[in-house]
């Protein structure tokens, strides 16, 4: 990579971060300041050692394409600094959490926690049971972000504790912190995309409508309808539907066929929908946000 | 100021570093199979490429491949896409298989070699491409989309807009031959009946194979085959068949041939500009310029054996057809030409 490069990847930065705060993006008071920093992270990290250089090599005809091409992993430098803190955040806050019951230290093996009942002599995390982690706590329902928000918590602290329980007992195993960022960096894949198409900034940035208590006492009443018709069968195959199990995983799972299944899930489904009626959307989505959660909270 | 000088310090040590492994290079040569990743591109030629996955390979009609989508944004998978490490392909990165993202695409749209996944892989990926539920999701992919407000919708939504450019070529290709045959119907090349390579001797005319030109008149009889009516009125054609093939013979082709030249008249193509990548006959300009200018993308010519044989023109090159784009234009020989019709 050469001056000539270098001043493109310099150019797309600088016309990409126009948009963003550099305080959040930077941890700059100026992007006069922060611009040369934010430079070296999306060559070093982006171009060089991830060699997206040569991805866009490879894939552009003209000088327009590498124009454009840059100007996207910028964004994607940028985004993945945000999620980076973001992250960092959570687990700064997970720290003091995992330190107490339900969760505690596995003797001899410091920045290792373990869930009570969980086997201490299991064996480490896999990258499929980060994956199998991050789509059992995908749904939990997150705080919105208010535009300009430096540090979004993300998640509440009661949330951010239960979805630190479903992360270990996914796990069941001895994890460190290691372990729950991984998990973290794909339950927060949003974190990155919504920066990957330039519409969806300023949308991104919005907060979600905020419930008014009436409207907050009517999902909520729709959720104990809905809790209380459901068996312990139709709430285990909603929660795995929501954990984005397949049909043919769960039939397996369930020991049943999948025609059955798709029966007991269409059923269970059905009874949502008189308890949803006539609610507005904002409404049904907290509904299903706080069933996410009850069902997330559950033992499997 | 020379360029070293003008290159930071913080890059130098970085470059200074870097001791990756190299990448295989890109294989130029070699036949598009399977498992090979290639970059693929529009056959408009505008705007950069993507990668590609070729997952199945086909002949008929015309040479074309099924493609995934290859994408390197690892850190915004979701359940349907798989990342695969750079080990695994010979890429220079991670990239991530989008099973979601399947789209037909003519051999001309793809480039060089650039990796290749290996078949068990390959079985993996053709089945959650299919829409089943395979252990590689599971292992390799990342969490469901959770509907329209998760923000990896709007990728998806460009990324089906990315495969609907790369593959609308193939699809409208389809679309018009099943519309109009005729569209697909192979021309026969006019160098077919310039070969001499037995049975008939000049009288003054063109020189061609008995057998080849039988072979013609059979596939004419399909309709599925244009003659360049400039090829059999040129001079001394006619009466050459007529005084030199046997009378059997002569029931047997000149009837198909009159009919299907007849009703091959040259377009009235105002002079086409058509620029052929690698060597290829121009004598079929108009006529591939003609087609073009129907929206079709894939044309195949029938020529006589020799050439075929010889490489010439290649077994599918790309033709730029000022004005309507690229088009993919397949040379067989007169026998693989009559089998396929």
């Amino acid at each position: 990579m050469g001056p000539l490069l270098l001043g493109e990847a310099r150019a797309a930065m600088a016309a990409v971060s126009r948009g963003f705060d550099p305080t959040i993006y930077a941890g700059a008071p100026s992007w006069r300041q922060g611009l040369e920093d934010a430079v070296q992270e999306y060559v070093t990290s982006v171009l060089l050692e991830e060699r997206q250089i040569e991805y866009i090599i490879l894939t552009a005809q003209t000088l327009a394409d590498i124009q454009g091409l840059l100007r996207f992993h910028a964004r994607r430098s940028l985004a993945r600094h945000r999620q980076r803190s973001v992250i960092d955040n959570l687990l700064d806050r997970a720290d003091p959490i995992l330190a107490r019951a339900p969760f505690r230290h596995v003797a001899g093996r410091p920045g290792t926690y373990l869930l009570d009942g969980e086997d201490p002599l299991a064996p480490a995390p896999t990258g499929a049971s980060h994956r199998a982690a991050a789509r059992a706590v995908a749904t939990i329902p997150r705080v919105p972000p208010a535009r300009g928000d430096r540090a979004p918590i993300v998640y509440a602290t009661e949330v951010l504790t239960d979805l630190l329980i479903a992360v270990a007992r996914c796990l069941a195993a001895p994890f460190s912190l290691r372990d729950l960022d991984a998990v973290l960096r794909l339950v927060l894949t949003d974190w990155v995309a919504t920066f990957l198409s330039e519409d969806e900034v300023d949308e991104a940035s919005q907060p979600a409508p905020q419930l008014g208590p009436e409207d907050v006492g009517l999902a909520m009443e729709a959720v104990s309808v809905i809790m209380e018709v459901w068996s312990e069968q139709d709430r285990l195959i909603m929660g795995a539907k929501l954990a984005g199990v397949s049909d043919q995983a769960l039939a397996g799972s369930l020991n049943v066929s999948r025609p059955v299944l798709a029966a007991r899930k269409h059923r269970a489904v059905d009874a949502m929908r008189e308890p949803l009626l006539g609610l507005a959307p904002a409404v049904q989505q907290r509904v299903i946000e706080e069933i996410s959660l009850a069902l997330s909270r559950s033992e499997p | 100021m020379s360029d070293t000088e003008m290159v930071p310090d913080w890059l130098r040590k970085v470059l200074a570093e870097s001791d990756r492994p190299t990448p295989r290079s890109p294989q130029a040569s070699g036949g598009i199979r399977p498992g090979q990743i290639r970059v693929a591109q529009g056959m408009d030629g505008q705007g950069p490429g993507r990668l590609a996955l070729i997952i199945e390979a086909f002949e008929d009609p015309f040479p074309w491949v099924n493609a995934l989508l290859v994408s390197p944004l690892t850190e915004v998978a979701t359940y349907r896409d798989v990342l695969l490490t750079a080990e695994e392909t010979g890429l220079p990165f991670a990239a991530l298989v989008e099973t979601d993202m399947p789209g037909p695409l003519f051999q001309v749209q793809l480039g060089d070699d650039l990796g290749e996944v290996r078949a068990d892989v390959l079985l993996e990926l053709l089945a959650a491409a299919d829409g089943e539920d395979r252990p590689i999701l599971l292992e390799r992919g990342g969490t469901p989309l959770l509907g329209r407000t998760d923000p990896r919708w709007p990728w998806k939504e460009t990324e089906v807009d990315v495969m609907q450019q790369l593959g609308s070529s193939v699809l409208r290709q389809q679309f018009l031959t099943e519309e109009d045959p005729s569209l697909g119907a192979a021309i026969v090349d006019p160098g077919v009946f310039d070969r001499l390579e037995s049975g008939l001797t000049s009288q003054g005319g063109a020189l061609i194979d008995v057998e080849d030109l039988l072979l013609i008149a059979a596939m004419a009889e399909t309709s599925r085959v244009e003659i360049p009516q400039e090829a059999v009125f040129r001079e001394g054609n006619l009466r050459s068949w007529v005084t030199d093939l046997s009378p059997d013979d002569r029931m047997r082709a000149l009837g198909p041939l009159l009919e299907q030249a007849l009703a091959s008249p040259v377009p009235p193509t105002r002079a086409p500009s058509v620029r052929w990548q690698g060597a290829a006959s121009s004598s079929l300009d108009t006529r591939i310029a003609a087609r073009a200018s129907r929206g079709v993308h894939a044309v195949a010519i029938v020529a006589a054996d020799r050439d075929v044989r010889a490489g010439v023109g290649g077994d599918t090159v790309c033709a730029e057809v000022d004005g309507f784009g690229r088009v993919q234009v397949t040379r067989r020989s007169v026998r693989a030409g009559k089998e396929a019709a």
